[in-house]
């Protein structure tokens, strides 16, 4: 007799072939809580976890039987799991605040800059931070205003909760409320395409990502901020204003394995993966200086 | 007298909704094409088995492929036989009892029209921290099942109402068991309802990234069991055009493979159910 | 009757078998509502061993419901409850533990609407014999081909038995039906309006079938056709629809109730009818 339960859904050749893999999902299953191997968990931000990854494949690669596992959520998720203890390793996509110094450390790994954006057939070369400002606020609403063509400014801004969006807000000291935007965008290249297809558009995003894509032929084009020229090389010596640093953020004091993986993440060994994902790498002594320099 | 007059307005109503069926035929086409244009470049057997690579600019998808048929099965194994059996119980036992069958019925949608970040926060805090499973495919599974039940509950519960009176009380004046009539008769004839709703609990758990970033995870290592984080197709899709730049090749690439997934799983789905039907 | 009495029949329902053959089913005071609504109401009537009883009388006056309580069918309907006595022979049918699978597998019943299961026509009639424990091949073949011989289908079907049941015409899937009750070799047949969706050749073939089955088998057969009545039954019961749900007006030899009605009601209902 069969049980009903059984025979209810399935005939006896396709069940078995179920019942297996289920019997065989529950082997896999119970097969791995033995592997001792050591493991490291990082979360948080979302820009900087495909850097994260790739760096966390080499090391894995350099260091066999040690896993590390990167997930993403955003910044203010890699807080908040590397204070409970769900992570090893908090990534963040800027700089620790004053308030945060107490509780965690930080370690740059690399930096983004961030530039401001419009179309290629824009005939704008600059603007000052407080048309800017002027713009994003509505009150300033005509590329005229700024020596531009005879159009309306699409303004666009990036939705709540992007670290992007902080430190934008935060170096031309607006509030978002403030903020009067056209498109809300969630990501560099949903901006960059916004952008790109809208030549009345004004926008932000990541400099790397946003010269790989002029790279590409993207019909954009990066605008300097405070006269500095948007490039990675501004970035890199610490002339651009609008740049953020990616951070690795810590509770307590790294020992062994963290330790081990953050100092790697530092390294020059990984100058490459950073380049590669179109950030720019921080050389080792600076970014001493700077998790110094933020933990004084 | 009526007819003549009723007549125009009865074309007018025709051509409304061939015009937006025509719009939301040609929409979707517009869709499929743009992916296939940009997709079918990148699929090869070598795409379908290789790791990804830098960030999954480069490379494959075969360890994305994996976690996420295991997180399928993981959903499927959970909701199926509790989504087709509340349903069951709802459509054949809880008769006596319209008020909390309405009462489930109504939660039930309530939880269906549940925005899937939720489902992800919940799995996040109830799998991941409470049961501690972490990040895992079985987190990642169990959380899309939660969100998939519901789908499958209504559906299968409409397939079981579907069938007609008459094969009850014809089973029941032979005297025939109620398990006997439920998987003979009841279950076949409910089938259509049942694959409607594996079919849109299928797709919108291939199609969910919200409740899987919380759950499964981003890791796109090959898991070696579902107790390793995951990354699923779509997850894949979403880092790969918003968070990578360059990946926008592969995202076209991977979201092929989603649709053709899709595609493969429903007909499987249908045979499979067309031959139960059938009585073969 | 004791209480302890028909408890015991219940138990042993076999002991009680073949003594019920030759009795009647014997509905006394019969009631039956549905929460509210009362469906028939003290309804007392035989059917005779081996006799063919015709049910008649206007629409809503509790034929059916009265047929649904004969097999317990009134079980499925959660609202429903009856109220009186009905026994066959010396079983109390209204029995809270009477084992209703026994009881239906001895009083078959035929809807008026054909319900062949959505599946072969072979499995139509296997599934209910391996569900009463008859699971050999051989047996269940024999016994198929007797049951599909008698509704007089075997002819039209046996070269497609595996084909599905509902491809068969409304008449042949009446006869199917009638064969999937026959081939569990009832005692009792209930037949619930069983010619009124189907065209009058195949009515006429049901119609003989029933005439083929007085002395074999106890039927119950409600219609609406009184021509069919009298052609058919060797008693008629005329329900009509009161204040309080339905009653049995009249109950009688058939050609008394078509001759020599005594209640005026059925001597408006079989003269309008019948002129
Ligand atoms: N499941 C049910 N729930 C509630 N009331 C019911 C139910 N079934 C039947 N009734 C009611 O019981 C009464 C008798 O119904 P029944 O079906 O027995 O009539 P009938 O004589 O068979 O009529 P017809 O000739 O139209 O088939 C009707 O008033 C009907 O509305
Ligand atoms: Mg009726």
């Amino acid at each position: 007799m069969t049980h009903p339960f059984q025979s209810l859904f399935l005939n006896s050749t396709r069940r078995n072939l179920l019942l297996g893999m289920g019997f065989s999902l529950l082997l896999t299953a119970c097969s791995s809580g033995s592997s001792a191997d050591q493991k490291l968990t990082l979360t948080g931000s979302s820009t900087v976890a495909p850097l994260i990854g790739e760096i966390a494949k080499r090391y894995e690669a350099e260091n066999p039987g040690i896993r590390i596992d990167v997930q993403t959520g955003g910044s203010s998720r890699g807080l908040a799991d590397a204070s409970q203890g769900l992570a090893d390793i908090g990534m963040i996509s800027r700089g620790l605040k004053a308030e945060e110094e107490g509780e965690f450390q930080g370690f740059v790994i690399a930096k983004d800059g961030i530039g401001l954006i419009v179309h290629g057939d824009n005939p704008v070369q600059a603007i000052s931070d407080q048309q800017v400002v002027d713009i994003y606020k509505g009150e300033v609403d005509a590329w005229q205003a700024v020596g531009g063509n005879n159009a309306p400014i699409t303004v666009v801004n990036k939705a709540e909760g992007r670290s992007t969006l902080e430190l934008f807000l935060k170096y031309f000291e607006l509030e978002n409320s403030e903020v009067q935007a056209d498109v809300v965008i969630g990501d560099n290249q949903q901006g960059i395409k916004t952008v790109a297809g809208n030549p009345n558009a004004l926008g932000y995003v990541s400099i790397g990502a946003a010269e790989y894509d002029i790279a590409q032929g993207s019909p954009i084009k990066l605008l300097p901020v405070d006269k500095i020229a948007a490039t990675t090389e501004t970035v890199q010596d610490g002339s651009f204003p609008l740049s953020r640093p990616l951070t690795l953020v810590v509770t307590e004091p790294p020992m062994g394995l963290t330790q081990d993986f953050i100092n790697f993440a530092q390294s020059e060994q990984v100058h490459d993966i950073v380049r590669a994902q179109n950030f720019v790498p921080v050389s080792s002594s600076l970014a001493q200086t700077q998790s110094e320099a933020t933990a004084n | 007298m009526q007819t003549p007059s009723s007549k125009p307005g009865l074309d007018w109503a025709a051509i409304a909704i061939w015009t937006i069926a025509t719009l939301i035929t040609a929409t979707f086409c517009c869709i499929l094409l743009d992916i296939l244009w940009h997709g079918l470049g990148q699929l090869s057997w070598e795409f379908l088995t290789t790791a990804p690579a830098n960030a999954g600019r480069d490379g494959g998808i075969n360890s994305i492929l994996v976690s996420t048929g295991l997180i399928l099965l993981v959903c499927l194994s959970v909701s199926i036989p509790l989504g087709v059996g509340t349903a069951i119980f709802l459509a054949e036992f809880a008769r006596g009892n319209p008020q909390f069958s309405r009462w489930v019925r109504r939660s039930l949608d309530i939880l269906a029209g549940v925005p899937s970040i939720v489902f992800g926060l919940f799995g996040y805090a109830f799998f991941v921290q409470r049961l501690g499973l972490g990040f895992s495919i079985l987190s990642g599974g169990l959380t899309l099942a939660c969100m998939v039940l519901p789908i499958l509950i209504r559906a299968a519960e409409e397939g079981f109402r579907a069938v007609p009176d008459g094969y009850r009380l014809g089973a029941a004046s032979l005297g025939l068991s109620r398990w006997g009539t439920l998987q003979q008769v009841l279950l076949p004839s409910a089938m259509p309802g049942l694959v409607v709703g594996l079919v849109l609990g299928i797709g919108r758990a291939m199609a969910e990234t919200a409740a899987l970033i919380f759950t499964s995870g981003y890791v796109d290592r090959m898991p070696g069991s579902v107790w390793d984080s995951g990354r699923s197709l779509s997850i894949h899709i979403f880092d790969l055009s918003m968070n990578v730049p360059g990946g926008e090749q592969q995202a076209y690439g991977s979201a092929l493979v989603l649709i053709l997934l899709l595609i493969v799983i429903n007909s499987f789905a249908s045979w499979v159910a067309q031959r139960y039907q059938l009585g073969l | 009757m004791t209480a302890l009495d028909t408890y015991s029949q219940t138990e042993h329902p076999e002991a009680s078998h073949t003594q019920a053959v030759a009795e009647l089913i014997q509905a006394d005071s019969l009631s039956l509502h549905y929460g509210k609504t009362i469906a028939f109401s003290e309804v007392s009537l035989g059917l005779g061993a081996g006799e063919i009883t015709a049910i008649v009388g206007p629409s809503g006056c509790g034929k059916s419901s009265f047929l649904m309580c004969l097999n317990r069918l009134t079980d499925l309907v959660p609202e429903a409850e009856v109220t009186g006595r009905l026994s066959w022979g010396n079983w109390d049918l209204l029995h809270p533990k009477l084992d209703t699978t026994r009881l239906r597998r001895r009083v078959g019943m035929i809807l008026q609407k054909p319900n062949p299961f959505p599946l072969s026509i072979w499995k139509n009639l296997a599934f209910p014999l391996a569900e009463h424990g008859i699971k050999q091949r051989a047996e269940q073949q024999q016994r198929i081909e007797l049951a599909l011989q008698e509704v007089g289908l075997w002819d039209e079907v046996k070269d497609r038995l595996r084909s599905s049941a509902l491809q068969l015409s409304g008449g042949q899937q009446q006869r199917l039906c009638l064969a999937r009750a026959l081939v569990l070799q009832p005692e009792v047949l209930l037949m619930d309006e069983p010619c009124s969706a189907l065209d009058p050749i195949s009515s006429r073939r049901v119609e003989e079938l029933v005439l083929g089955m007085r002395g074999r088998y106890t039927v119950a057969i409600v219609t609406h056709n009184l021509a069919q009545a009298k052609r058919l039954a060797d008693q008629t019961a005329v329900f009509w629809t009161e204040t309080a749900g339905g009653k049995l007006i009249e109950l009688g030899a058939t050609t008394q109730i078509f001759e020599a009605p005594q209640h005026p009601l059925t001597q408006d209902y079989v003269r309008g009818l019948q002129g």
